[in-house]
């Protein structure tokens, strides 16, 4: 028996997923997040696991870890204190940021800075200096280096920034401070921001290498946590952890770059989604992840997760490679108001799982997502089993308060809730789809998460969508997503050179550089990994534009022809542009490289997972019973069905409500469906 | 015109005004009328109309407004749209309204005037930048606008528009910026309303034309084609909910959606302001010409129970240089309507807010200016008048408003890079905003949503110019209860000759503080600080001559303060100290609070003495303090204000003037730049 253990820590639920590799035998357990202590919650997961399952800690041969941790340690400011050394002239950076007021026209008469991740008094400046070439204008003080060093110490500040001007284009200076800084004070925290975030604009770069630093001990602290229970149950399996790129990294690598971590993890969500779509023949699809606070959703063709080089946790611009994840404000708790006493909102304030929507009877007194679809009857008051009921009576009654302020019947505004509820993810959808010159029609809809599956087939109606894949337990697909990745290494360097005067020697010295880096980052993580896979690519503009576009470039190694591999690279940065944007300017204008980088891959064993035999089409031995629910303009008598008793080859046709452990599915009418070798739910529109 | 007034009584008329003002400028200068079987059609639809399509049509648009302007931001080429965001997109209905939020983007009124209907076919792209025939949308010969029309069913039933700043279209400054022009035509190439594209085919030679007279083609050709890529994203979207929910009900939901804004600013909004009418002004530092002489914007806003007017009776007559702002007084009631949000934040404006909210503008002022008039500093007044009506509701609501702010100035720097070719830097600046009755102002940001400073690693990349530094400037916040934002402070030295530029005001006036808050520190440039050389620059200049090695320092407003500075929280000076945000002197001075430099521990007896001595020396808190440049001027009888009474007056110095007058003309006027 060789079992692979993972642990997705939500907000309300920690997810465990155990999977034996060679049978493909699957365990599943869900227990209750701890957000005070979140390591509390992952070794709950994994006692409850190893008992259920029976598993030997010699039996388990990897674990994996999706976390929130970050994020949230974001969200809520929870992080440690810390210094930042910078270039002289540069203190004020972070409270300048880009001078961006968020928002529109007139906000800069109430909006509020927030605090910044370093407040001025723990900021110091040196006066080394580079220049735009990264060659040294002012050499580097040592003493004044180490005079900051002894000062962060004496005043207990536990970890330190670095980030001088230029130090994309030359390293060494802040390397120097790093070193300096670990003699004087070798138990501080430290990161500089070329090792953080190698490429240009000197706030983003620094305000990126801040949040990893302040993240370094809390982060630090966690893993020990979770690696000393690991040891104490003789669990000796490496541990690894998910980071935004959708790859997997060994505790200690996220520990010196946890920044990297921060949507750890949405994006093992994408992953499982993006197989369970491949498993049925659809390598395009559109990941669809609705819990109870947001919707997350990612765009996939060919298998690949659209990447983002750049994106925004809370108010923080951060500067790593993530999966291009686009939240919308819109879950099952999402709560619906009247703006202005007039237009109907829902979201982005949300009631959580505490009070949670009215009714659960906690004490929720707005109407909420989940509350709209229980008066539509397209959730059952008896859910799970027996195991949950909901109170329908609280839900019409909110639902009727908000009805009154429309002048509409309760039934006409819990529509209302739920349409503009779609609508709100539609325009999510659009924004990754559409915007990108993409139509949404020739993709697959994975729906997931709690509240996924019971909105997918409407939101597919709204935007003209002709399949919804729904995978074999809904509730927990980013955990099962977490052993179904690979380990990845992403290294960028920045050198802007023109078209017309391309130093390719240099760019063919920088890749071997990062190819060398990426290689021993790779050693290091190496434990489970079969074979290595290296991607190159190159961030290209418009001489003249201000964002680049991320462009592959095929080298098989550093001593192939570099200059015609970069010639077709631009080949593919003018098509690529014409395709984002709708026009080029091959032939026109010249092209300028801005970053090269390299993507390397650890490729791990796939888990193998059994398929059913083909049971017949009936899926009557699953219905359970008969309910009434409001679909747009009538109420139709709708079958019941427990998804657990569908078998392969199980087919049926909407109206139907599928319930199960973890989610609810509705079947609209219109749409009919099939249970599939793997277990998943095969829907398509047939009207 | 008899269009014209039947659809005004359909839309507009709401309001009822009270005041007559035949001696004034049109309220609208497009004549654009929708025909009556669309407003018969559309008003016997909004009946029974479903009020959440309308919230989902709402959405809708907004979304493809987003998208468009994220599509611009992401290909265009001039620093001023793609930094700094100076480009707006919108959604007109069929006559012209805005119905997206960002209220005060341009419309297609002058497209409607001169092509009839028949003669607007799908995949047709309409562009123009002439001011004068813009019917007052857009203000100034750098911002080009395109315009698509938007067919349902091949009927017309809207507009797509994007207008942007572009770096240049000619004229006699490179940038397209002088500050001492006295005709649009030495402004830049006027471009009429005309079609770029027909049917879908460009007309080449229009397109050769207009590349052909900026000094940076590439860059104008990159703006241009991000505009209409991005007109087609909106066009897209809003056909895309017609086919969905139908055209007339899209349609209709438009219409419904622009008298939302106006129930909701009459029914939420109107009711927070009290009845009765107040006076504000404020103060243009020159016109670009006479540089002592200051220009009046001057507001007298007249608040009703259901509606509010604001006339701007006593406003300084059409300047001879570019600082007049040339649109209608329905533009600039959707551009002050935003600051509604000031007291409810959050709601949305778009034109609707016009039913409610009116200015009036008399004939002949710079608010009002004839044709040929220079126009493309007009940005002075769209920021002075929110300084004005910024007095003139402190005064409405006794001080309970957020202070005065300068939050856009352009400094720059042009010549010859090492190649010889002609460059030029510039970058949009933002200031220290007002402080809050509730908080302080932020410092260093900008009025203009998303707008982005430069990063000095951009710069040096890009410009042969090094960053020194990049900070905020200490002690430039003005005091209060809560402090002004505080300013930028920058110094860059250039590693070639050339010329170095300013667009800017609130160098010798101040920000004005609120109910006993204080003024903001005024901005300046300083060439060579410290040095024998040293210079300072005030006003707007287009060609101060800097040599390869020079630093230049300069310096942002910082924003007014709010509420007596003696009453600041003790330990919040301290931290401000602590942080080098003000200096010690100044916590002693401005404050009242006494802490020793080094450690910076307050001394609590010395403090509260010191308070109870300067709050005696001082006497009661005016209402408005506009700092001692306007108060000298006020003294002397050179400036006049409508309600001293209510002004702190203590400062009449003629060194003040004397130190902003000295060695005024050296560089005033200048023909041409070099360039």
């Amino acid at each position: 028996m060789t079992w692979r253990l993972a642990v997705d820590i939500g907000g309300t639920f920690t997810d465990v997923v155990a999977l034996e590799e060679a049978s493909g035998t699957l365990h599943l357990a869900k227990v209750r997040s701890t957000p005070d202590d979140p390591a509390q919650g992952f070794v709950n997961g994994l006692e409850h696991i190893t008992q259920y399952g029976e598993i030997a800690a010699h039996d388990v041969n990897a674990v994996f870890h999706g976390t929130t941790v970050a994020t949230n340690a974001i969200l809520e400011r929870k992080y440690s204190e810390l210094g930042l050394i910078i270039t002289t002239g540069y203190r004020e950076a972070l409270e300048c940021a880009r001078q961006t007021v968020p928002g529109e026209f007139g906000d800069i008469t109430w909006w509020i800075k927030p605090p910044r991740v370093v407040p001025l008094e723990r900021i110091r400046e040196i006066s080394a200096r580079m220049d735009v070439r990264g060659t040294v204008i002012q050499e580097l003080d040592q003493d004044e280096v180490a005079a900051v060093a002894q000062d962060f110490k004496a005043r207990g500040i536990q970890a330190v920034a670095v980030s001088l001007l230029h130090s994309y284009r030359n390293p060494e200076h802040e390397e120097a401070v790093r070193r300096i800084i670990h003699e004087v004070y070798p138990d501080c925290f430290i990161s500089i921001s070329s090792d953080i975030l190698r490429e240009y604009r000197e706030y983003e770069r620094t305000n990126t290498t801040c949040l990893n630093t302040a993240l370094m001990p809390l982060l630090s602290a966690y893993h020990t946590r979770i690696e000393q229970h690991l040891r104490e149950r003789d669990i000796s399996a490496p541990f690894y952890i998910m980071r935004s790129s959708g790859g997997l990294a060994q505790a200690q690598e996220v520990a010196r770059l946890p920044i990297a971590a921060a949507l750890s993890g949405p994006a093992a969500g994408v992953i499982a989604a993006t197989h369970f779509g491949t498993l049925s023949g659809n390598q395009d699809i559109i990941t669809f992840d609705m819990g109870g606070t947001s919707a997350d959703i990612c765009l996939v063709e060919g298998g690949q997760p659209r990447m983002l080089t750049e994106g925004k946790v809370d108010i923080y611009d951060l500067k790593t490679p993530m999966i291009e994840l686009h939240t919308v404000g819109a879950g099952g708790g999402s709560i619906a108001w009247l703006a202005g006493g007039r237009s109907l909102k829902v979201g982005p304030d949300s009631a959580g799982a505490n009070p949670g929507p009215a009714c659960y009877g906690r004490g929720g007194s707005q109407p909420t997502v989940t509350d709209a679809n229980l008066v539509l009857g397209r959730i059952t008051p008896t859910i799970a089993g027996g195991s949950v009921s909901l109170n329908l009576d609280q839900a019409t009654q909110v639902v009727a308060e908000l009805a009154a302020g429309l002048k509409l019947d309760t039934i006409a505004a819990a529509e209302g809730i739920l349409r503009i509820a779609i609508e709100n993810i539609a325009a999510g959808i659009r924004t990754v789809s559409v915007k990108r010159g993409r139509d949404p029609r020739s993709y697959a809809l994975v729906a997931f998460g709690g509240a996924g599956p019971l909105h997918a087939c409407y939101l597919a109606d709204w935007l003209g969508m002709q399949h919804v894949i729904i995978p074999p337990n809904p509730g927990v697909t980013s955990a099962y997503g977490l052993l179904l990745t690979d380990v990845r290494v992403d290294l960028v360097h920045t050198d802007v050179q023109r078209e017309d005067r391309l130093d390719v020697d240099r760019i063919a010295t920088e890749i071997q550089d990062l190819e060398r880096r990426v290689d021993a980052r790779l050693e290091d993580e190496g434990l489970l990994t079969q074979a290595t896979r290296l991607n190159h690519f190159v961030d290209m503009r418009y001489a003249g534009q201000a964002y680049e576009i991320r462009v592959p470039v095929s080298i098989d190694s550093a001593t192939s022809d570099i200059q015609t591999h970069l010639q077709q690279a631009i080949t593919k940065f003018h098509a690529s542009h014409k395709d984002l944007y709708g026009y080029s300017y091959a032939g026109k204008e010249l092209v300028e490289l801005v970053n090269v980088g390299v993507t390397g891959l650890g490729l791990l064993k796939r888990p193998h997972v059994p398929q059913a035999q083909p049971a017949g089409r009936s899926p009557e031995q699953a219905q359970t019973g008969q309910t009434a629910v409001y679909f747009s303009k009538s109420t139709l008598d709708t079958p019941v069905y427990d998804r657990a008793a569908l078998q392969a080859g199980n087919e049926l046709s909407g109206p139907a409500i599928i319930q199960q452990y973890d989610a609810t599915t509705v079947v609209e009418p219109g749409w009919s469906g099939r249970v599939d070798q793997w277990g998943t739910l095969r829907l398509e529109r047939t009207q | 015109m008899a269009d014209h007034k039947q659809f005004s009584q359909t839309y507009y008329d709401k309001a009822n005004e009270a005041v007559a003002f035949q001696d004034y400028a049109p309220f609208r200068y497009g004549q654009v009328a929708q025909d009556p079987d669309a407003v018969s059609r559309i008003d016997a639809l909004r009946k029974d109309l479903d009020p959440i399509l309308v919230d989902i049509v709402d959405g809708g648009i907004e979304a493809a407004i987003m998208e468009a302007e994220a599509a611009v931001e992401r290909t265009a080429r001039s620093t001023i749209i793609r930094e700094q965001h100076d480009y707006r997109a919108s959604l007109n209905t069929l006559d012209c309204l805005s119905v997206s939020r960002v209220s005060w983007a341009a419309t297609a009124d002058p497209i409607r005037m001169k092509f009839p209907a028949e003669r607007i076919y799908e995949g047709d792209v309409f562009i123009y930048n002439d001011v004068y025939q813009s019917a007052g949308t857009i203000g100034h010969l750098p911002d080009y606008c395109v315009v698509t029309p938007i067919f349902w069913d091949e009927r017309l039933i809207g507009f797509a528009q994007i207008f942007g700043h572009v770096n240049d279209v000619g004229g006699r400054m490179a940038g397209s910026w002088p500050s001492t022009s006295t005709s649009i035509f030495e402004e830049g190439t006027i471009c009429p309303p005309v079609k770029l594209y027909e049917k879908g085919q460009l007309n080449e030679g229009l397109y050769d034309v207009l590349l052909r007279n900026s000094r940076f083609p590439e860059d104008l050709r990159g703006d241009i084609d991000a505009f209409v890529g991005a007109n087609e994203v909106i066009r897209r979207r809003v056909t895309e909910l017609c086919d969905r929910f139908g055209g007339n009900e899209v349609e209709a939901a438009f219409y419904e959606i622009l008298d939302r804004c106006a129930e909701v600013v009459r029914e939420k909004g109107l009711p927070l302001f009290p009845d009765g009418e107040f006076i504000g002004e404020d103060f243009i530092e020159n016109d670009g010409l006479t540089l002592e002489k200051p220009v009046k914007l001057q507001i007298t806003m007249r608040k009703y129970p259901d509606k509010m007017v604001l006339d701007f009776a006593g406003t300084s007559p059409q300047a001879r240089g570019p600082i007049n702002w040339p649109v209608d007084g329905r533009h600039y009631s959707k551009w002050l309507g935003a600051f509604f949000k000031a007291q409810i934040p959050g709601i949305i404006i778009n034109e609707g807010v016009t039913q409610v909210f009116r200015c009036r503008i008399p004939q002949g002022t710079i608010l009002s200016p004839k044709f040929p008039a220079p126009v493309v500093s007009r940005m002075t007044c769209m920021l002075r008048m929110i300084s004005a009506y910024t007095v003139a509701m402190a005064k409405a609501f006794n001080g309970e408003v957020v202070a005065d702010m300068q939050n856009i100035q352009i400094y720059g720097l042009y010549g010859q890079d090492f190649e010889g070719k002609l460059f030029l830097m510039r970058e949009i600046f933002g200031a220290g905003s007002g402080a809050r009755p509730y908080a302080d102002g932020t410092d260093a940001v900008d009025l203009v949503p998303y707008s982005k400073n430069l990063p000095a690693e951009f710069i040096e990349q890009r410009f042969p110019v090094e960053v020194l530094r990049v900070g905020l400037a200490t002690d430039s916040g003005g005091a209060g209860k809560y402090r002004g934002g505080l300013g930028y402070e920058k110094e860059i030295r250039t590693l070639v000759d050339g010329y170095y530029l300013t667009v800017t005001e609130r160098t010798a006036f101040a920000c004005t503080g609120i109910k006993g808050g204080k003024w903001g520190t005024p901005s300046s440039s300083i060439k060579n600080p410290g040095t024998p050389e040293e210079e300072a620059v005030y006003f707007s200049r287009d060609a101060i001559p800097v040599k390869a090695g020079d630093i230049i320092r300069l310096t942002t407003p910082g924003g007014g303060g709010w509420g007596d500075p003696l009453e600041r929280d003790i330990d919040a000076v301290r931290m401000d100290v602590v942080r080098k945000l003000v200096s010690p002197e100044r916590a002693e001075r401005d404050y009242g609070v006494a802490l020793d430099p080094v450690t910076h521990e307050v001394d609590q007896s010395a403090t509260a003495q010191l308070r109870k001595r300067l709050a005696e020396a001082r006497g009661p808190v005016k209402l408005i303090d506009r700092g001692p440049y306007a108060e000298t001027l006020i003294k002397k009888g050179l400036l006049d204000v409508s309600d001293p009474e209510l002004e702190c007056l203590d400062c009449a110095d003629d060194a003040v003037l004397d130190h902003y007058w000295k060695d005024l003309y050296k560089y005033t006027p200048r023909t041409m730049g070099g360039a």
